[in-house]
């Protein structure tokens, strides 16, 4: 293997990868908190790109499975729980997202009536044929271990008679007439799919008779596809049926003829999860925005409901740090690092720790003197008021501790009688005032954010600490961190022999470099995404203005600045504002989270900051402390405007505001411009 | 407490970074083309340091970071050509410019029904040559996948020193030639080339002739007009005619990069170092002045050289500068 490689170099692992290799980089650590995807009942898995979604639903393949058998590791799903048949279809991949490409035209229907009819119909062939492929495989690999494991039961003569009786119901309206055993079964199955296939690429003239006037309806053969195979004894009654649908988002992405389409056919899987049917469970995998609007079953007027229809399993919630604790991202993520290092360094003893290869980052103190170099006193700035005793003390102080410093130059300028007094009565004697530890602790980033700005010197992020703050509670991002500060470091290391096979241990400042320029990567990529170009302005915006407020509090007295919160109450009575945060928390740009008032009038409130991975590039402190600003909707409103974060403009309202409750429904983000008489 | 970097160039991109925000990206831009292009370079196969080391040694030839910045800065935005891009000139040229022109010449309507075998018989009958012995003829025939039936192809600028237009008159005839296309890599001012193009263009017989830069020069193009209009059946077909924003000249002008006038400072401040002068009458070899050959001022590297119009301190080395990309003379 060679050594100038990144391990870190392919960051997304899901269906590109091959089993074995799965089996390799698979982090079991999510598997327990997610243990609802093993269990009967519809599961939506939600989270931001890189959350892991595709991995975890991995799972439920049965070559993963099988791989894990061969390879003689355990499989990461145990006992009760790893009793089920996973089939599954990628909405991308499938070729289901080409229905509207090419325009089905009958005499008598309007294509919108029937296209999600056929959606639904090209689905439940998908699921069919992969459910009965699953089977297969089970039985067949490693002869047939794991279908035994399962009880599994696929004699070839009891498995034809199921195919008989499958293909014998109703809900095929026929179209399996004729078929005599298990391959005829996968033959009419496949020979269905390619003719979709082919009508939707301008291969056929048009869509075949047979297919016309056999159209299902969605999720009713998948369910007696299952039935059937537990009656005719192939599957036992504990062995459950999950059915993946894999990259859900996908049908809000539909352009050109089918750009109307994608609610319809969110509708039609609606549908399926809706018939709440105890033979199968379904477990989507969706991006956060792809999971929030569009709840309605297909041509009724029902709703899905949470709880009752379907479990959601938010994987960013469950990542990212809770005030209170540092939660279980740090563990998973020195999993993952571990595991993506061991192909790379064979002779070393694993696990390895990301703070083995990062180490634990300087101190605030040692920060605060590197930024410093060799004329630390940069770092005060002195009031003409306060005495000379006072300034000699600081100055000193500087020389020695600049961090110490920088806290004790706050001091005087915070609120306070007694406060201001310490310019007066200086004291010698540790710890000093400033140094009160919950004080200190709070100020701690905004004082070395300050003491680097005013020295010109780049803040130094490094460390485990530090990169487990930025990620954010996201494992892409912390793949992306790792590689930049890898490639960093190989630049870095050009022209110097590095030791065979001998694990690193890279230090601060080269990790600030690719950190910073992961930062930077980050920023720019918010653009893809749609709407990106609006919010990446609102950030540039926002951004800007933590680092200013923060950079100028020379009191620091509002460490919390990175951050902002609105009345829950005021959001949600502007739904244009509501709606562009929501936005940016499900793209993952903007983290948010409720929080308690502290103002009298107790009103429930939510805060939201920048996705930590940000804070490099904004120059802001990643850590939230004390209170964000407290802002009202026309704050936001007009950062907005000011940022020209959107398309058209949006309007700044005066600060009387409507009683009116905005219509929910309404999806026009940011409407023409109004008359503002 | 913290190691300083290893490698020169990151330590002297992170020692600038707090103050230059877009210095990081120019970094990473730098290291992509170094990847993807700049070690291709020709001229430095061998034993010559690698790219990034003469990287570093140039920005050392400068003492200030102001100047080392400003250098760093100009290296994305040289016009590096490598071996692909050729090829793709290649390719444009042929179905392009020369495809349009046998058309025309010959006279095919889009609703011909065998425009393809008529224009392949004309084809047969062009002459492809280059006008100087830097254009790759081979490649061009070898990527366009021309099967010519013509073993001669010469250079012009060697067929006008020492052809004979008899003999070339005799040879037109004998193989049956309907037409010339002469092609040239890359051209800066003109003057070299012309005096081929213009022997070409006196043969008595008037053999209509396309001429095809693949790259050309704001000043040459003004003086392909002028010959031009004195010769009829002269045609000039360029692939790629650079905007004269993109040139760095002695005096500003509209449009220019952002970073021209700075750049514009630093050559003429640096030329006496760049060709290694330690006073006004001490030098080594005279680059045609800071904005190089014809003052033009250009930005353009070759994989297979660096053109003598681009400017100097990129491509001139003498005992008191080492250049980026060293030009080897007459290739």
């Amino acid at each position: 293997m060679d050594i100038r490689i990144n391990p870190f170099h392919e960051l997304y692992v899901t269906e590109t990868i091959g089993p074995d290799r799965f089996v390799k980089l698979f982090s079991p650590f999510l598997v327990e908190q997610t243990l609802a995807l093993f269990q009967p009942g519809n599961v939506i898995l939600k989270g931001v790109q890189g959350s892991g979604k595709s991995m975890l639903l991995g799972l439920l393949k049965p070559e993963i499975r099988i791989a894990y058998a061969k390879a003689n590791e355990d499989f990461p799903i145990k006992g009760e729980f790893s009793k089920f048949i996973g089939a599954g279809i990628n909405l991308t991949m499938c070729g289901i997202l080409d229905f509207g490409q090419r325009p089905i035209i009958t005499e008598k229907t309007d294509e919108k009536e029937h296209l999600p009819i056929y959606f639904g119909d090209f689905f439940n062939y998908w699921i069919v044929a992969d459910i009965i492929n699953s089977i297969e495989k089970l039985s067949n690999e490693l002869d047939g271990k794991i279908a035994r494991e399962l009880g599994i039961i696929t004699d070839k003569t009891r498995f034809n008679e199921a195919a008989i009786a499958l293909a014998a119901d109703d809900c095929w309206f026929g179209y399996f007439e004729g078929i005599k055993d298990i391959p005829s079964l996968k033959q009419r199955l496949f020979e269905r799919i390619t003719s979709y296939r082919a009508f939707l690429n301008y291969n056929k003239e048009e869509i075949p008779s047979d297919i016309r006037q056999t159209k299902t309806s969605v999720g009713i053969p998948i369910s007696i596809t299952a039935q059937k195979f537990r009656e005719h004894g192939i599957v036992p009654k504990d062995v459950n049926f999950y059915i993946r649908i894999d990259q859900f988002e996908q049908l809000g992405r539909l352009e050109g003829l089918s750009s109307n389409l994608g609610p319809l056919y969110k509708q039609v899987i609606n549908k399926a999860i809706g018939r709440r049917d105890s033979r199968v469970s379904y477990r989507i995998g969706s991006r956060r925005y792809g999971w929030r609007d569009e709840l309605r079953i297909y041509s009724t007027d029902s709703s899905l409901e949470e709880s009752r229809d379907y479990k959601i399993i938010d994987l960013d919630e469950l990542l990212r740090r809770q005030e209170s604790s540092r939660g279980i991202f740090p563990a998973f993520a020195d999993d993952v690092f571990s595991r993506r290092l061991m192909d790379f360094f064979p002779h070393e003893k694993f696990p390895i720790k990301i703070k083995n290869v990062f180490g634990s980052g300087l101190t605030p103190s040692n920060l605060a003197k590197k930024y410093a170099g060799t004329s630390p006193r940069r770092i005060i700035q002195i009031e003409s008021s306060w005495p000379k005793p006072w300034v000699d003390f600081l100055n000193n102080l500087a020389d020695n501790d600049p961090f110490c410093a920088r806290l004790a130059e706050a001091w005087p300028r915070q609120l306070g009688k007694e406060k201001k007094e310490v310019i007066f009565k200086i004291t010698q004697d540790r710890p000093f005032p400033w140094e009160k530890q919950y004080w200190k602790k709070e100020r701690t980033y905004q004082a070395l954010m300050q003491i680097a700005g005013r020295c010109g010197e780049r803040m130094l992020w490094s460390g485990v600490d530090d990169i487990i703050s930025l990620s954010g509670g996201n494992i892409l991002a912390f793949i992306s961190i790792c590689q930049h500060i890898w490639d960093a470091w190989l630049r870095d290391m050009r022209g110097i022999e590095i030791q065979n096979y001998k694990m690193p241990e890279i230090n601060p400042v080269t990790q600030a470099v690719g950190i910073y320029e992961a930062s930077a990567h980050w920023y720019e990529k918010i653009a893809i995404e749609a709407g990106g170009n609006e919010r990446k302005r609102f950030f540039e915006y926002i951004g800007t203005m933590f680092h200013k407020r923060m950079y100028e509090d020379s009191a620091m007295s509002n460490p919390g600045h990175n951050g902002f919160s609105l009345k829950e109450s005021e959001l949600s009575s502007d739904n244009e504002v509501r709606r562009f945060l929501d936005d940016a928390v499900d793209f993952g740009d903007l983290h948010d989270a409720p929080h308690t008032t502290k103002t009298k009038d107790k009103a429930k409130r939510k805060k939201w900051y920048l996705n930590p991975i940000l804070s490099p590039y904004f120059r802001i402190p990643v850590i939230h402390t004390k209170e964000p600003m407290y802002v009202n909707v026309q704050d936001v409103r007009k950062w907005i405007s000011d940022a020209n974060a959107t398309t058209e403009g949006l309007p700044v309202k005066s600060n009387t505001q409507s009683k009116k409750p905005s219509n929910e429904k309404q999806l026009i983000l940011f409407p023409i411009k109004k008359n503002k008489d | 407490m913290t190691k300083p970097m290893n490698d020169p160039i990151e330590a002297k991109v992170n020692k600038w970074a707090p103050s230059d925000i877009g210095i990081s990206d120019i970094n990473l831009q730098i290291r992509y083309l170094e990847g993807k292009l700049f070690s291709d370079y020709e001229p430095t196969k061998g034993v010559h340091p690698d790219f990034l080391e003469r990287l570093n040694t140039w920005l050392e030839n400068v003492d200030s970071d102001e100047d080392k910045k400003n250098l760093f800065r100009l290296v994305p935005n040289l016009f590096f050509i490598g071996r692909d891009e050729f090829d793709t000139l290649f390719m444009a040229a042929y179905n392009g410019q020369i495809a349009r022109w046998i058309s025309d010449q010959i006279g095919i309507y889009f609703d011909e029904e065998t425009p393809e075998e008529r224009l392949k018989a004309a084809i047969a009958n062009t002459w492809i040559c280059p006008i100087t012995d830097s254009m790759r003829i081979n490649g061009f025939y070898h990527v366009n996948n021309i099967h010519s039936r013509f073993n001669e192809r010469p250079d012009w600028l060697s067929l006008c020193k020492f052809g004979s237009v008899e003999k070339i008159e005799k040879y037109l005839k004998k193989k049956n030639i309907d037409r010339i296309v002469l092609l040239e890599d890359f051209i800066s001012s003109g003057t070299q080339v012309s005096k081929a193009i213009k022997f070409a263009a006196e043969l008595p017989c008037k053999i209509p002739i396309l001429v095809v830069p693949l790259l050309i020069c704001p000043k040459a193009l003004e003086s392909f007009k002028v010959l031009e209009c004195a010769y009829k059946h002269i045609t000039f077909s360029p692939v790629i005619s650079l905007a004269t924003e993109i040139f760095i000249l002695d005096t500003s002008i509209p449009n220019e990069y952002a970073f021209a006038p700075a750049i514009r400072d630093l050559v003429v401040n640096s030329y006496n170092k760049v060709v290694g002068s330690a006073g006004p009458h001490d030098y080594e070899e005279r680059p045609y002045g800071p904005f190089g050959f014809g003052s033009t001022g250009g930005l353009i590297v070759m994989y297979s050289n660096c053109p003598n119009n681009t400017l100097p301190i990129v491509h001139h080395s003498s005992r008191y500068w080492n250049s980026l990309f060293p030009r080897s003379t007459r290739i």
